[in-house]
């Protein structure tokens, strides 16, 4: 791919996200009997705006276009920018969606696992910087609320005083230090919300709370000797407003905490901080990326932080894999200077910035000893191999299956699966995409469904992905303390492997351990593998139904609008959903299933909810042989009481049979596939049965119109 | 640009349109370009010119190790590698301790500090046979005055 065509690819999957991203903060808006206000017809432009962006720049770049690559790189450079101004401007317009639950759980355990092996970030859930929405891009996007509002400057007395200052001089200074703890909120640009790979740069802006631009140049100046301090003072003046030293001083502590913040982000979230940092400043506004240096800015050039962080990145991975390492660096030295090309820009050689550069690496490889911090950033080929085989066949795995006696799966770290993911992304996922866009004869709209599914695809997977890490441990934890000690060993292969009928634990055991039934994530064998079913547990997501909406399901309606009947939501693990007596609502299962071509599966309720009145399916209990995907669970509560549940209890069972002889057609090859290769809950599909298209034809031929 | 004559062989890294000798796959390549110019049992001179690059300690022992390694299996005498810089971050003795801070072929026990290193950098050369001349050329800004500075690990004596 060419760096046009590779800036091209990030244009247009961020035009596509942007495009999902508005749609599903309208659906959040859309609640029944309210009146549709301007807001919905401000999104629906909008889209249309962003739809004619991505149709335009698939011309301009495809082969046929008339554009030169200067002409391309013009294009592109505007089309960004367009881009960017309806981020800033647009979504201002719009309703503002929730953040997704994983990136909640993403935060959790970066900053709270105890298993990072590094103290945790911060104590306890409270004191996890709460994340917050933001139009603005690149800069403006990640003001820190709380540490702007204290500085900020106010006139008192005809003196300009911080807020702070103020505080200090009527002696609540100590109230103030309890509410500046208090008062953590960090931003994201609003478009980058659903968009895991771009959550480590969040660990850049909590570094910005770990430590003051004092202390920072303190401790660089106590690291050198004083001649060394002259020098870099000296290498300091062309970058700062004037060449006094205060200026000089006061323009190295800004840059000094911008990187110290990026390798902060490094040693928590690893190599995956390098690539989100490096779109961050392709999308940002201005373009930090390319722009040329404004003195005084407080900030260090772009491609000097990507070249310190490629340093810190490279320099934390493990010298024995020679391979992986060999992988990762190329990757990340690629994306960067496909990117520069792309944009036709040079860093500049200078002697000055890379006298800068060495003492900034030192001072940082000091700051964060490599022995100290190695746990959370450890990448192992192994993992990250697998990662990314599962990435490119669409398994939502964050799971090993280690191939050895027991069927144990494990959790692979957060770094890992969103180093996997940029990989991913690098390698196949990019490639693939522009595949489907050179793809002849397809129709615009369908193209753009296309794009949209992949892009939300490829989202979901990853947050799903870091979502089960922290499931795993959570589960594994609990599984460890109700084990039986004399729990039987999984022992030889069952004679009975092959033949048709009913499966038990140990031929489902046999199943998942050659990899033809996949259960992912299979979390305790020994506790969820039992009999003749494996239990399943509750996923996150559900679809609650308005009672109060009386509606008509017509299958013959294809464009039946269904906005309104019913909310989405995302329950996390802390609360739990209530359903009263008579209240019916979606659900799905946490674990991903794919069935070989051999076997069908039936899912049933659990006994211990049964008693309570509560269905788990409505007559539709078969899943059919070859089906892949998280199963859609039709939840009723027919029982007297409010029942509550909470996401990762077992709640129902599967069991499997394997047929006497093969399908002919298992699921999915005879075009039967409506249902499949989901993550979460589907609603009702049945107006795209075929059925209904052949009734509808038949129906125009005879003159007659749908209501 | 690669100059090679009889018995020495310069290779200059801007050439080879090596300019990031701070990252990894510069690095690894002008490695490659090493190993596949240099007949080692052949040359008793390797000069490898990294003026106006990017050049930090991380992965500048994978091409140090490969020349290091050319020339200790030369068949020839007085063997001698020349690394010539643009860039003194402190002087020339702090800076040949820093190109071999991380080489595995010379600096495999030291515990770091620039005595140790240049110690053991000291110990495999003299061991071999072989005479390291660092050279930090300075451009002074805009007027094209040089200074340089010279080190010398001296394994001949």
């Amino acid at each position: 791919m060419t760096s046009q065509q590779i800036l091209a690819f990030e244009l247009i999957e961020r035009a596509v996200r942007l495009y999902g991203h508005i749609e599903r903060s309208c659906r959040v808006a859309l609640i029944p009997g309210l009146r549709q206000t301007a807001q919905m017809q401000i999104a629906t432009d909008l889209k249309n705006h962003i739809y004619q962006i991505i149709f335009q720049t698939i011309a301009n770049v495809s082969s046929n276009s008339n554009l030169n690559a200067e002409e391309q790189s013009d294009y592109l450079d505007q089309a960004l920018e367009h881009l960017s101004e309806v981020h800033s401007r647009g979504l201002l317009r719009i309703p503002r969606p929730h953040e997704p639950i994983e990136l909640i759980s993403y935060l959790r355990q970066v900053l709270l696992s105890s298993s990072s092996k590094i103290e945790p970030l911060v104590a306890t859930v409270q004191d996890i910087p709460k994340i917050f929405a933001t139009e603005m891009l690149g800069d403006q996007a990640h003001d820190r609320f709380s540490f702007q509002a204290w500085n900020a400057k106010l006139s008192v007395a005809g003196k300009s005083v911080t807020l702070i200052e103020l505080m200090d001089s009527i002696g609540l200074t100590q109230d103030v230090a309890d509410k500046k703890e208090q008062l953590q909120y960090i931003s994201l640009p609003r478009i980058d919300l659903g968009n895991p790979c771009r959550w480590p740069s969040l660990l850049h802006e909590v570094g910005h709370s770990k430590i003051t631009q004092q202390e920072i140049i303190k401790s660089f100046f106590d690291g050198i000797s004083s001649l060394q301090c002259a020098e870099v003072l000296r290498a300091m003046i062309p970058y700062s407003c004037d060449s006094s030293e205060n200026a000089c001083t006061a323009e190295l502590a800004k840059w000094l905490m911008e990187c110290w913040c990026d390798a902060y982000a490094v040693i928590h979230t690893g190599p995956a901080v390098f690539f989100a940092q490096l779109h961050a400043f392709i999308f940002s506004q201005p373009r930090y990326l390319t722009a040329e240096h404004k003195a005084g800015s407080g900030y260090p050039p772009a491609w000097f932080r990507l070249k310190l962080l490629l340093r810190l990145s490279e320099g934390r991975l493990d010298d024995e894999d020679g391979e992986t390492r060999h992988r990762i660096c190329q990757a990340m030295e690629n994306e960067r200077d496909a990117i520069f090309s792309a944009f036709d820009f040079v860093p500049p050689y200078k002697p000055e910035l890379m006298f800068l550069l060495h003492h900034f690496s030192e001072f940082l490889r000091n700051a964060f000893p490599r022995e100290k911090y190695t746990a959370n950033t450890k990448i192992s080929s192994v993992t990250l191999n697998r990662l990314i085989a599962d990435l490119e066949s669409g398994l939502p795995i964050p799971s090993l299956s280690v191939r050895n006696s027991d069927r144990e799966q494990r959790a692979a770290t957060t770094a890992e699966i969103l180093l996997a993911g940029w990989l991913h992304r690098c390698f196949s996922f990019r490639k693939d995409f522009f595949e489907l866009l050179s793809k002849p004869k397809k129709s615009e709209s369908n193209l753009f469904l296309e794009m949209l599914a992949k892009v939300d695809r490829s989202d979901e997977t990853l947050k799903r992905s870091i979502q089960m890490g922290e499931w795993f441990s959570i589960l594994t934890e609990g599984a460890t303390s109700v084990k039986e000690e004399n729990i039987t060993p999984f022992g030889p292969e069952p004679r009975t492997k092959g033949l048709p009928g009913l499966l038990s634990d140990r031929d489902i055991n046999a199943a998942i351990l050659s990899e033809d039934l996949r259960i992912i994530p299979l979390i305790d064998s020994d506790l969820q593998v039992r009999g003749s079913v494996i239990d399943l547990r509750l996923g996150h997501n559900f679809e609650i139904f308005h009672s109060n909406v009386p509606r008509l399901i017509d299958p013959m309606l294809a464009q039946t609008d269904d906005a309104g009947e019913s909310v989405e939501i995302d329950i996390d693990f802390t609360n739990g959903i209530e359903i009263g007596p008579g209240q019916f609502i979606l659900a799905h299962t946490l674990e991903y299933i794919k069935l070989p071509s051999d076997i069908a599966a039936q899912v049933e309720g659990r006994s211990s909810f049964a008693r309570l009145g509560l269905q788990v399916h409505m007559t539709a209990n078969l899943v059919e042989a070859g089906f892949d995907g998280c199963l859609t669970l039709e939840i009723l509560n027919s029982g007297p009481s409010t029942i509550k549940l909470y996401p990762g209890m077992r709640i129902a069972q599967l069991r499997f049979y394997r047929f006497v002889t093969p399908p002919r057609f298992p699921y999915g090859v005879a075009g039967e596939n409506k249902y499949r290769g989901r993550l979460s809950h589907n609603k009702g599909q049945q107006f795209s049965d075929w059925e209904v298209a052949a009734i509808n034809l038949a129906k125009k031929r005879l003159g007659i119109i749908n209501d | 640009m690669t100059i090679m004559t009889a018995h020495k062989l310069q290779l200059k890294a801007r050439d080879f349109g090596l300019v990031d000798l701070d990252e990894y796959t510069p690095c690894a390549k002008f490695a490659d370009v090493i190993r596949v110019q240099v007949d080692g049992k052949k040359l008793n001179e390797i000069e490898l010119n990294l003026e106006f690059c990017w050049v930090e300690y991380s992965f500048t022992h994978l091409f140090l190790d490969e020349a290091l390694s050319k020339l200790r299996d030369s068949e020839l005498p007085h063997r001698i590698l020349t690394v010539v810089v643009s860039i003194n971050l402190g002087d020339a003795r702090f800076m040949a301790a820093l190109l071999f801070r991380l080489s595995k072929l010379v600096n495999r026990d030291s515990e770091g500090s620039p005595e140790a290193i240049l110690r053991a950098v000291n110990f495999f050369c003299s061991e071999n046979c072989i005479k390291i001349l660092i050279q930090s050329r300075i451009v002074l800004d805009g007027f094209g005055d040089a200074t340089t500075e010279e080190f010398i690990i001296d394994g001949w004596r």
